[in-house]
């Protein structure tokens, strides 16, 4: 808890504008992000979370969440860990494609890989029918695991190569020059110093594996996990004492997660740049290890193509499984529902806004040396600990009955703070970057505080604001696990539609309204590229918050 | 005939580079160098950032390998071992000391990778750190170390294998200047102690010329002079060596015969014969002038000039002259409390002036 | 230079939102529906209505009418929309005895002859489509599987719980849906309630899963990730004429039926045009495309019996006790989630 120091207060209290958008912040955000929260921890009774033990089902859900969460954590660290050293290895061949390919599950809407699953390995796959002939069930725990392990490896991914890349190669020429084997230098060096890394990815992946909501409502089937049971909860039974029951059960051991991650984990990663380095290149990888990652990863890469080839060609074929002759009709079909799209676009740009502008004025309210500013940058992060669900169900019980429920601007502003922490994260970043010296400057000049922002810092962040704002529009349209609670007639969003036509086997229509989601999300990408003048930095962007 | 490369006479050759070359993609890194260096002697690559002084010492440690040209130590071709089947420790730039592995850790690194019985091995690491000034710190992690300490450590590690050869890549360039000469003074000693044959590579001049048997000057991916630092400082092969190694002046001149040179108006006498006539550069290092009253009697290299800016350094001061159409930078050892100002007359002794003929304006 | 374009981005976004603030109170002329029938037959009946009657239909398809009787009950504060269509008339009672809907008895409906039965006599819903329970099975993957072993079809609702069909049923969730809901109802009625539960039991060791939405089953069935399914006939008959999936329906003796209904939300914003929806839906067109479209019988005699469809009078029924039903709806729900437990 920070002391409040009056002294300091008082200073700043000489530029009012500045107290004043401190005051309105910690009241959005206490408003936006706490209350909801509070509102679902307090709507059951203590009688209802004592009740929690003797429902057979819940047991269950917590159970199978639980085992899913450990066993999809494994194998995605352990394939993005493989991706993360094909990718920071300079002689390994295909680097780069690795890299490319293993991005995109980030920008496919959450569902998207579970879906493409189904076609292409269900009982009507185009593998596993058509090629194989095989007929497997693939719905359940198993089916889960494997979409779960596609979906979620690249954030390991990123977070490992973050690590890898940071390992100076001049240690492994030190060990190589102390006479340790190329293997040696591998297990003793390099992933020695990669380990807090990879425990701190692992954390991430499993906030994100207990989260999921979208991967395993397409795939989960009768398999009861948290995450989908509170929407059965709410939507099925209306049940909202129940959904507000479960979703705070998922809340404990992703809270546990996400404070260890951020407070144990990422100060135990070692900082190996000491000094200036020189640039030298990595030492060359054991000829064995390499190839058996080129070949993994190659692997790997291959499915990630077949989920995007599913998908689009699912949009062009007849009857998937039965009838491949090539067909436009989907596309008639999606486009009956391309308002819902548009509502999509409408509330991913209101959230995107929000998301970058909050953001970037929380991030510099917390580089002032005002007092309670700890308890704002607490408040501007704690989203990236709740499940999605967790923030859907908050904002129903919180904001439905407000005039805010039933329009857009609940699901806006629901995604817009849950994507708080990318905006205030990317913008805080950039903000230690800025010398102090040059807003010393603009002061000595004759700048007050808010003056400093508009006219020193906006046009500094105006790359992380933007960038925010892509990341968070593009979340936006693809959301599942939030809009599926805040769905209103009239505000009918893209994804809802397409998982109700997943559910209802209208595939194709799915599939083709998918396809301009993509479209969409790279559209997206591709304008942020020409703003900003260079690719989204995803790594500082996906990677904080947002999970489900 | 003057001797432009003076090649020291070596008892027997420790490290031997046979014109090796090595290229990065279009760009010559290393072009064409031989060298020997004399069993247990300190032998400095000395050069600025992107000579190849780095490069060729990590061909010795094997980081490279060479794509022309071979590497022998004691008298056995390297070139294609491996780096870690070769006795040559290093010390890093940036010290590489291992984050996640205690000091104790860190210095028996080496060992184990050898395999060295933990007995033999922890005695070892006692004796390398007692060796260094580290005695009981093995269970601290660097970065609980100062930086001079955590370069200890380093050294430490590179020794406590008994490496044939001891290469050091920069060590002092992360320390802050006072302690940079302490310990490059303690380095030397150890060396002379174990007497170690040493490769050490810098970009600092006064480094090199302290602390080396033999330096090495490099530019471009070249060798310009190899020789002990005072045939290195006071008969540099050419012009860049000249100019990288201590300050000086140089001054255009025409040759008269083998041992004077016409400087604008005025005739300079030169002790060492001069080998060809035409186009030539003195050399005049600034503690080498003399400078005179103005009014002084007329003696052979007594040039005219005028002060025009001075320095106090404490020890020396040194003053800018402008004298017969070239500024002269003039440094006066032990200066009292007397400035000179206006006319001076510049003496240069003849004893101590060096000739670059016109090719050796570049470098090679 | 920047700047100027984020500047012009930020102006066209708001812009584009800012029309979303007016728009809430500037619809006098637009119903809003919560529909319990698939997207299709929903939105070709929208179209239709609306350009009839000139009224907008705006609509949240959910193809579980459970999950809509939730949301209205959650919504009794506010209510958003103004029309309940689809689902049975089972999820309908409840709300009018809860006092959420809104009585009317659309002179159109006696017009047309509508049976009184399908009609609440308070005016509270309208019966518009029936449909029937039946079992379902995928012809393709019973020759391939079941065939050669000789397993005989199932005829009967006991069949479902033989052994053989272990992993290989599905079935409609009796939580969400309402299908679920009848046909667990139905087993009551013909065993009596123990007896019911004990089969229920047998059949939940046999189910691979019991879906959250009815067509969801359909849509497992369809793909061959079951071979047998307790499902509306309507909807494998739908499957198979539309899309020629290898389905076989077959409506068992003591079957279950729905009396697909509308009801009017009490407090919707537009009760005027909730009226004219409820009239249009007792008129000719709209029963024929759910016919055509969704092949459930119509409650008008002049529409034809959808194709491929065994007429709805030539069915047998279970005595189906809809007060008991209704009445211990929760009740059962909630024994089914203590005791089934998905």
């Amino acid at each position: 808890m920070a002391v409040i120091r009056w002294g300091e207060l008082r200073r700043q209290t000489a530029d009012p504008g500045l107290v004043l958008t401190f005051v309105a912040a910690a009241l959005l955000l206490v408003v936006f992000v706490l209350y909801p929260a509070f509102r679902v921890l307090v709507y059951p009774s203590l009688a209802d979370y004592l009740s929690i033990p003797r429902s057979l089902r819940w047991i269950q859900a917590a159970r199978n969440s639980l085992v899913m969460m450990v066993i999809s954590t494994m194998t995605a660290t352990l394939v993005g860990l493989l991706f993360a050293f094909a990718v920071t290895r300079p002689d390994v061949p295909g680097r780069r494609f690795f890299r490319a390919i293993a991005l995109l599950p980030l920008f496919a809407p959450p569902f998207m890989v579970a879906f493409a699953y189904i076609l292409m390995f269900g009982r009507q796959g185009l593998i596993t029918r058509t090629v194989l002939g095989m007929s497997a069930n693939i719905f359940g725990w198993h089916g889960l695991w494997m979409v779960q392990t596609i979906a979620f490896f690249p954030l390991a991914m990123l977070i490992i190569i973050g690590v890898l890349e940071a390992v100076n190669p001049s240690l492994e020429h030190a060990a190589r020059n102390l006479g340790a084997t190329e293997g040696a230098v591998l297990r003793t060096i390099t992933f020695a110093l990669a380990r807090p890394g990879i425990a701190g990815a692992m954390l991430v992946v499993a906030i994100s594996v207990l989260a999921d909501f979208g991967n395993a409502v397409v795939i989960a089937g009768g398999f009861p996990l948290l995450a989908t049971e509170a929407w059965f909860r709410m939507e099925g039974m209306g049940d909202l004492k129940g959904a507000a029951l479960v979703v705070a059960m998922l809340l404990v051991p992703t809270l546990i997660l996400f404070f260890l991650e951020r407070f144990w984990i990422s100060r135990r990663i070692y900082v190996t740049v000491t000094g200036r380095g020189s640039r030298i290149e990595r030492p060359p990888t054991p000829a064995p290890l390499k190839w058996v990652t080129v070949a993994l990863c190659g692997a790997v890469s291959v499915m990630i193509l077949l989920v995007y080839f599913g998908v689009v060609a699912g949009a062009f074929t007849t009857v998937w499984g039965r009838d491949w002759s090539l067909t436009l009709d989907h596309w008639r079909l999606a486009s009956d529902r391309l308002a819902t799209l548009w509502t999509s676009v409408k509330i991913g740009g209101i959230a995107g806004v929000i998301t970058a502008v909050v953001g970037m004025i929380l991030a510099f309210l917390t580089s002032r040396a005002l007092p309670l500013r700890r308890v704002l940058d607490f408040l501007a992060v704690l989203p990236g600990a709740l499940p999605g669900v967790f923030v859907g169900v908050g904002f129903v019980l919180a904001f439905n009955a407000t005039p805010l429920g039933g329009t857009l601007w609940i699901l806006a502003t629901a995604l817009a703070f849950w994507h708080l922490p990318m905006g205030y994260q990317a913008a805080a970043a950039r903000l230690k970057q800025i010398e102090r010296s040059i807003e010393e400057a603009a002061i000595n000049l004759g700048a007050t505080g808010l003056r400093v922002l508009w006219d020193i810092y906006l046009p500094l962040l105006l790359r992380a604001l933007i960038e925010a704002f892509a990341v968070s529009f593009i979340r936006a349209v693809t959301n599942v696990s939030i809009v599926i609670f805040l769905i209103a007639p009239g505000q009918v969003v893209a994804t809802f539609v397409i998982l109700n036509m997943i559910q209802n086997n209208i595939w194709g229509a799915a599939a083709a309204l998918t396809t301009m989601l993509l479209l969409l999300t790279f559209l997206s990408i591709g304008a942020t590229w020409l703003l900003v003048g260079r690719a989204l930095r995803t790594p500082v962007m996906v990677l904080e918050g947002a999970r489900g | 005939m003057v001797p432009v490369q003076t090649t020291t006479v070596i008892p027997q050759a420790h490290v031997r580079l046979r014109r090796v070359s090595k290229r990065f993609g279009s760009t010559l890194a290393v072009d064409d160098v031989s060298l020997e260096v004399a069993e247990g002697s300190f032998t400095t690559l000395l050069g600025p950032s992107g000579c190849g002084k780095t490069t060729t010492m990590r061909m010795v440690a094997g980081f490279h390998h060479p794509d022309e040209g071979e590497i022998l130590i004691r008298d056995r071709a390297v070139t294609g071992v491996p780096a870690h089947r070769r006795n040559t420790a290093m010390v890093f730039q940036e010290y590489a000391l291992f984050p996640h592995m205690t000091v104790g850790e860190n210095v028996g690194y080496g060992l184990r990778m050898r395999r060295v019985p933990r007995r033999e091995a922890r005695r070892r690491i006692g004796e390398a750190l007692d060796l260094v000034g580290l005695s009981g710190q093995d269970r601290k992690f660097p970065h609980q170390l100062s930086g001079g300490q955590q370069q200890r450590v380093a050294l430490a590690r590179a020794l406590v294998v008994e490496p044939e050869v001891l290469l050091l890549d920069e060590p002092l360039s992360n320390l802050d200047a006072k302690l940079r000469v302490r310990v490059r003074t303690e380095i030397r000693q150890l060396q002379e102690r174990l007497g170690k044959t040493t490769i050490y590579v810098t970009h600092d001049q006064e480094e090199a010329l302290a602390i080396s048997d033999q330096i090495a000057v490099m530019h471009a991916g070249r060798l310009q002079q190899v020789g002990s630092p005072s045939e290195i400082y006071l008969h540099p092969a050419n012009r860049f060596v000249a100019d990288f190694v201590g300050l000086a002046n140089f001054v255009e001149g025409d040759v008269v015969d083998a041992h004077h040179v016409r400087v604008n108006a005025a005739i300079v006498v030169v002790d060492r014969p001069i080998g060809r006539g035409g186009r030539v550069t003195l050399l005049v290092r600034p503690e080498m002038i003399r400078l005179v009253p103005p009014g002084s009697a007329r003696v052979e290299n007594l040039l005219r000039g005028r002060v025009t800016t001075m320095a106090f350094l404490g020890s020396l001061a040194r003053y800018w002259i402008e004298g017969d159409g070239a500024e002269w930078v003039v440094d006066v050892p032990a200066p009292g409390h007397e400035v000179l100002r206006g006319e001076v007359g510049l003496l240069l002794p003849r004893d101590r002036l060096h000739v670059l003929a016109e090719e050796q304006n570049r470098a090679t | 230079m920047r700047r100027v374009w984020v500047g012009i981005v930020v102006v066209i976004l708001l812009a584009l939102t800012l029309p979303e603030l007016e728009r809430a109170d500037a619809q006098q002329n637009r119903i809003i529906v919560y529909s319990a029938l698939p997207d299709l037959e929903t939105s070709l009946v929208h179209r239709e209505f609306t350009r009839r009657t000139g009224i907008q239909v705006e609509a949240l398809s959910v193809a579980a009418a459970g999950t809509l009787q939730a949301r209205i009950r959650a919504e009794k504060d506010r209510p958003r929309a103004d029309i309940f269509v689809g689902g049975s008339r089972d999820f309908h009672i409840p709300l009018a005895r809860e006092g959420l809907l809104l009585a009317y008895r659309s002179p159109a409906a006696a017009e047309a002859g509508i049976s009184a039965a399908y009609r609440d006599p308070d005016g509270f819903w309208h019966g518009w489509y029936l449909g029937a329970l039946s079992i379902i099975i995928n012809t393709e993957r019973w020759d391939r599987e079941m065939a050669p072993r000789n397993v005989r079809k199932p005829a009967a609702w006991d069949d479902l719980a033989r052994p053989e069909f272990r992993g290989h049923f599905v079935m409609p969730s009796p939580v969400t849906t309402g299908g679920g809901y009848i046909f667990v109802a139905a087993q009551i009625f013909r065993l009596g309630e123990e007896p019911a539960w004990t089969f229920l039991k047998a059949l939940n060791t046999n189910a691979s899963q019991f879906t959250p939405t009815a067509p969801a089953t359909i849509t497992l069935l369809e793909r061959g990730e079951a071979i047998v399914a307790m499902m509306w006939a309507h909807e494998g008959i739908g499957a198979r004429q539309l899309r020629g999936a290898p389905l076989e329906v077959i409506v068992p003796p003591d079957t279950g039926f729905e009396v697909g209904a509308v009801s009017i939300i009490k407090g919707g914003p537009n009760p005027e045009g909730a009226r004219a929806y409820v009239d249009f839906l007792m008129s000719r067109v709209p029963q024929d495309i759910n016919a055509r479209y969704g092949f459930r019988y119509a409650v008008r005699g002049d529409v034809a019996v959808p194709a491929g469809a065994t007429p709805f009078g030539q069915l047998k029924f279970v005595r189906y006790d809809l007060e008991w039903a209704i009445t211990n709806q929760a009740r059962v729900r909630e024994r089914w989630t203590r005791e089934i437990g998905r």
